[in-house]
């Protein structure tokens, strides 16, 4: 009898072993490392740049739902990145990335942060892209004085999340501010129902637009709340009918679950005006989904595309993977954090103290993104246009301030 | 009322298809004694398999579909000869199950996300929505009740009235004693993962078309399931029916009343509830250890 437990157990050790061998192999082909032929020596604060190629920790959602913007945001990256090279790097120093998958999740975050900091140890880390994973990868690199500097991650928490902390992607509180504002004055809305995710980046945008529009005179009358992975939002939306909301605020972490929320809007015979948060605008996703991107409303950084830097940074993106960009925003602000960061590295070393102070003094920078300054909280100034998705086209309806 | 009636329906909708992982887990459980919450992955992989084929490929919908079946089926069938068979063989104890089952599950899912990528798929299909006054309901939700309940209820005519129904439950019931009496009892429980993964199929199947196809929800899906098996009376397949509608219902009831993040607990507050306070279930003959 004992010999058959043993057996059993034997069977239960295999079954673990190739368990965690196929746990091993799924996690280790995700995400996509570059190769790395030397690693840099340990950084001391030296304004000279140690021989070898300048190796940089980069994280981003590569799985999960999130992928819909990680992928175009690490191809942005790495197309700076490798313009950067080809024009003969940093004062002769290759750029090289490691990247690591911090998916959407805070744990994620942590985990990423930890193998750049600890294992690559990297002074900088680019990244990450969802506002929870970021906040969760500043525990690990501010006590290390690692620099962080996020592309996309905009929830307002981030702003005074810690000193070694930048990001190109302005604050929520000025975009959900802005939209609030149109809806309640422009689209002359007063009856406001928000469906959000429970994640950071849609709650601090949720809790942004609630205050505008409750401030200027309008009433919440539902806030319902969706845990990511749900698929079934009927319940909700049945609240936000029996409220009678005049407008309805749909403020997710991704445009997956997001469109998904319009169908089941549709299918529920909600009437509503319907407004959306940054990540729901992007082309791809509306020409895909025609019949369900109608007449919603949006803000965004607007991408000036008379500009040269804009335009050039769109059709060299197109050139280079045959696609125009997918949610061109939050690329070009990804596109852009390299090149002032290469400015910086250039004028300053590689050091993440020299860098820091540095960046605080980044001031009307040329960016694909615009004209980006970075305030004594190492966020960026830029305004909002608010766009209309209709028709499968996202039409630009002119630019906005606080 | 109009409220009540909508919620009604919402609940429905949900328990439909919990209801089909339920009625597969209770086939399974009834035989073999086996908590098969790997069954979550046999559910991913009809999914996952009916996406590949019909939108990838291109292939029609019904090849699409017995494709996803026959795939599914294999998958079940192959726990259960490979782990679950050779633990029998062994005299595996039930903790010994759990945990191959457990590994099966996770080890499912790392191979639907090395097969079939991490993201997420969707398959984008609206259908037309039919509204009674303020209720509304669309084509493919319409489908989706009618399919479970017709395919569980051509079930419970199986197990009732066929000589195959009989050997089952004689196997359910003892199997030591059905073995003697000539019921291959082998047999019966590879017919018994044949039929649970074909429920599982077809929930995969419809989960896909109704909402998004996520590589880790079948865990999810085994959790819900096994809730409804055990709300109803473990081992009762319209109990499990019964407990499927009460977790769609629960879910949507916690939602309207405390807000979307109490939606994922309740089928836990529910168990809890039930291995507490009656823990034979609705239906059940047998306390549940």
């Amino acid at each position: 009898m004992a010999e058959k437990s043993n057996k059993a157990l034997g069977w239960v050790v295999i079954v673990a072993v190739i368990l965690l061998g196929f746990i091993y192999l799924s996690k280790s082909s995700s995400p996509e490392v570059q190769p790395v032929e030397e690693v840099a020596e340990e950084e001391e604060v030296v304004v000279e740049i140690p021989d070898g190629p300048i190796i940089l920790g980069a994280m981003t959602p590569l799985s999960g739902e999130a992928v819909v913007y990680g992928e175009p945001i690490q191809r942005a990256t790495n197309l700076a990145v490798e313009e950067i090279n080809a024009a003969g790097g940093v004062n002769g120093h290759e750029l090289q990335l490691i990247w690591e998958d911090s998916k959407c999740a805070p744990q994620e975050g942590t985990t990423a942060a930890q193998k750049l900091v600890e294992v690559d140890q990297v002074g900088i880390v680019i990244g990450t892209t969802c506002s929870g994973s970021t906040l969760a990868a500043i525990e690990i690199t501010e006590p290390a004085g690692v620099l962080l500097f996020s592309a996309a991650a905009s929830s307002p928490d981030i702003t005074d999340a810690g000193d070694f902390v930048f990001r190109t992607y302005p604050s929520d509180g000025i975009g959900g501010e802005i939209l609030a504002t149109y809806t309640y004055k422009e689209l002359a809305k007063t009856k406001l129902a928000i469906i959000s995710e429970l994640t950071d980046y849609p709650q601090g945008l949720r809790a942004v637009f609630a205050d505008t529009f409750t401030g200027l005179g309008g009433e919440l009358v539902a806030d319902e709340t969706y845990a990511t992975g749900d698929t079934d939002f009927r319940t909700q939306i049945l609240k936000v009918k029996a409220a009678e909301a005049d407008v309805v605020y749909v403020s997710v972490q991704t445009p997956i679950s997001g469109t998904l929320i319009l169908k089941q809007l549709k299918e529920n015979g909600i009437e509503a005006q319907v407004v959306v948060n940054d990540v729901m605008i992007s082309e791809e996703i509306i020409s895909e989904n025609e019949d369900l991107y109608t007449n919603i409303y949006g803000a965004i950084p607007e991408l000036d595309e008379t500009r040269e830097v804009t335009a050039r940074y769109l059709a060299n993106y197109e050139a280079r993977y045959g696609n125009a960009a997918e949610f061109p925003a939050y690329m070009a602000s990804a596109y852009d954090q390299v090149f002032i960061l290469a400015e910086a590295m250039s004028e300053v070393g590689v050091s993440a103290e020299a860098l820091r102070d540095y960046l605080y003094t980044v001031e009307n920078w040329p960016g694909a993104l615009g004209d980006i300054t970075i305030d004594g909280n190492g966020d960026p100034i830029i305004g909002y246009n608010i766009k209309l998705l209709d028709n499968a086209v996202i039409t630009d309806l002119g630019a906005y301030t606080p | 009322m109009q409220i009540v009636l909508q919620l009604l329906i919402n609940a429905i909708i949900a328990g439909s298809v919990f209801a089909l992982v339920a009625a597969g887990l209770t086939f399974i459980y009834s035989t073999s004694r086996i908590f098969h919450l790997a069954h979550g992955v046999v559910i991913v992989f009809g999914a996952y398999v009916f996406h590949w084929a019909w939108i990838v490929q291109g292939w029609d919908v019904f090849l699409s579909a017995t494709l996803s079946i026959v795939v599914s089926v294999l998958v079940g069938l192959i726990m259960n000869e490979f782990i679950y068979e050779q633990q029998r063989k062994r005299n595996a104890k039930k903790l010994a199950y759990l945990v191959s089952t457990t590994a099966l599950l996770m080890l499912g899912t790392s191979a639907v996300i090395l097969l079939f990528g991490s993201g997420l798929k969707t398959f984008g299909i609206q259908t037309h929505v039919y509204r009674f006054q303020d209720l509304n309901i669309t084509f493919m939700q319409l489908v989706l009740i009618v399919v479970s309940i017709a395919l569980l209820l051509v079930l419970a005519w199986v197990v009732k009235y066929t000589k195959f129904g009989k050997a089952m439950r004689a196997t359910a019931d003892n199997d030591e004693v059905a073995a003697i009496m000539g019921v291959k009892t082998r047999n019966i429980r590879r017919l018994s993962f044949a039929i649970g993964s074909l429920l599982g199929a077809l929930a995969g199947i419809l989960i896909g078309l109704e909402f998004n196809l996520d590589p880790n929800m079948g865990v999810y899906l085994a959790i819900k399931g096994f809730t409804a098996m055990v709300i109803g009376g473990v081992g009762s397949i319209g109990g499990a029916i019964l407990g499927a509608f009460i977790v769609g219902l629960a879910e949507q009831l916690a939602v309207w009343f405390f807000g979307a993040g109490w939606k994922n607990s309740m089928a836990f507050v529910l168990l809890f509830f039930f291995l507490l306070l009656r823990p034979q279930g609705l239906f059940g003959l047998k306390k549940f250890n």
